[in-house]
C-alpha cells in the first residue's frame, strides 16, 4: 500500500462548519500529507469537526497533526472538535496521549456539528 | 490393554506445534482425540511441546515501510491470541519505536530496522526494535516528543539503549489469556 492510499480525507461543508472524515491509517509517512489536505480544504472556515471513527491507526505524528490544527484554529478564535465513538479504534490512543482532554470530543458527528453551531 | 503412542506421531505433533500457541492448542486437542480413540479406559500420557511463538522481521528504515510492518504484526498478534486493547497497545508501541528509528535515519542511507517479538509461556511479551543504520547526532526536527511517553503508557517496561551502531528499544508487556 502506498503512502497515498493509507489514509483518506473527505471534507463536507455544514453551514459555516467543515466536517472532515478521516479514514485508514495515519502515521509518520502520511501525517503531513493528511494535514495539508485537511487545512487546504477548510477554505477559511474556523469551525472544524474531525471524525476519527474510520481510522484504524493513529500514531504520535497524527496526534501532533491534530494538536497543531487545534492550536491554529484557536489562534483564529475558531474551534476544533473530534468525533470519537466509544468503539473507535483510536479512542484508546487519544485518551492515553491526553489529547482527548485537550480537545473537545463528541461521540457522534451530529453532536459535534451542533456544538460548533451553538459555539 | 495399554495403548502406546508411536514416537513418530509425537515428533510430528512437535513440529506442527511450532509457530503459534493457538495452533499448538488446537493440534493437541486433535491429537489427543485421535490417539485416545482406541484406548478405552486405559491411562494415556501425552507429551505436548509448544515453542514460544516468535516474530522477526527486518525492513528498510523508511516511512513507507511502517504500514506493512503493522500489517504483519497484526497478523501475528491475532495468531497468538491477544485481546483488542493489548493488540492496539503493542501495535502502537512498536509503531512508535519503529517511527523513531525511521525519523533518526539518514534519508539517503536509511539502513534497516528489525522488530522482534517473543511470547513466553507465562504470556510475557517482549518486543525489541533495533536499528542498524547510521544515526543523526541531533534529533530530526518534528513533533516526536509524544512517542516515548506513549510507549511508556502502553507497555509495562521500556528500555532505550543508544549505542554506536544504532539504538535498541526493549519493551515488555504481560498479556491476558484469551
Amino acid at each position: 500500500m502506498s503512502e497515498k492510499d493509507l489514509a483518506r480525507v473527505a471534507l463536507e461543508r455544514h453551514g459555516d462548519a467543515v466536517l472532515a472524515r478521516l479514514s485508514g491509517e495515519i502515521d509518520l509517512s502520511n501525517a503531513r500529507a493528511v494535514e495539508d489536505q485537511l487545512t487546504g480544504g477548510l477554505a477559511g472556515s474556523t469551525a472544524v469537526a474531525v471524525d476519527l471513527s474510520g481510522l484504524s491507526y493513529l500514531d504520535s505524528a497524527g496526534l501532533a497533526l491534530l494538536s497543531r490544527l487545534a492550536g491554529r484554529l484557536a489562534e483564529l478564535s475558531g474551534s476544533l472538535r473530534l468525533v470519537v465513538p466509544p468503539d473507535a479504534f483510536v479512542g484508546r490512543t487519544l485518551s492515553i496521549s491526553g489529547l482527548a482532554s485537550a480537545i473537545p470530543v463528541d461521540e457522534t458527528v451530529e453532536a459535534a456539528l451542533a456544538a460548533l453551531a451553538s459555539g | 490393554m495399554r495403548s502406546w503412542v508411536p514416537m513418530a506421531v509425537i515428533a510430528t505433533a512437535v513440529v506442527v506445534c511450532q509457530g503459534s500457541l493457538a495452533r499448538a492448542a488446537w493440534m493437541s486437542d486433535e491429537r489427543v482425540w485421535r490417539m485416545t480413540a482406541g484406548a478405552g479406559d486405559d491411562d494415556v500420557a501425552l507429551l505436548a511441546v509448544a515453542f514460544a511463538p516468535t516474530f522477526r522481521t527486518t525492513v528498510p528504515a523508511s516511512p513507507e515501510k511502517l504500514s506493512g510492518l503493522r500489517r504483519e504484526l497484526r497478523g501475528w498478534l491475532a495468531a497468538v491470541g491477544t485481546d483488542d486493547d493489548a493488540a492496539s497497545d503493542v501495535l502502537l508501541a512498536c509503531g512508535e519505536a519503529a517511527a523513531n528509528a525511521v525519523e533518526h535515519a539518514f534519508p539517503e542511507d536509511p539502513g534497516e530496522l528489525t522488530v522482534e517479538l517473543r511470547l513466553s509461556a507465562d504470556r510475557r511479551l517482549t518486543l525489541r526494535v533495533t536499528d542498524t543504520g547510521q544515526w543523526r547526532r541531533v534529533p530530526a526536527p518534528g513533533d516526536r516528543g509524544r512517542g516515548l511517553p506513549l510507549m511508556r503508557a502502553v507497555m509495562d517496561s521500556v528500555l532505550v539503549e543508544p549505542g554506536e551502531g544504532g539504538t535498541v528499544v526493549t519493551m515488555q508487556r504481560r498479556l491476558a489469556r484469551v
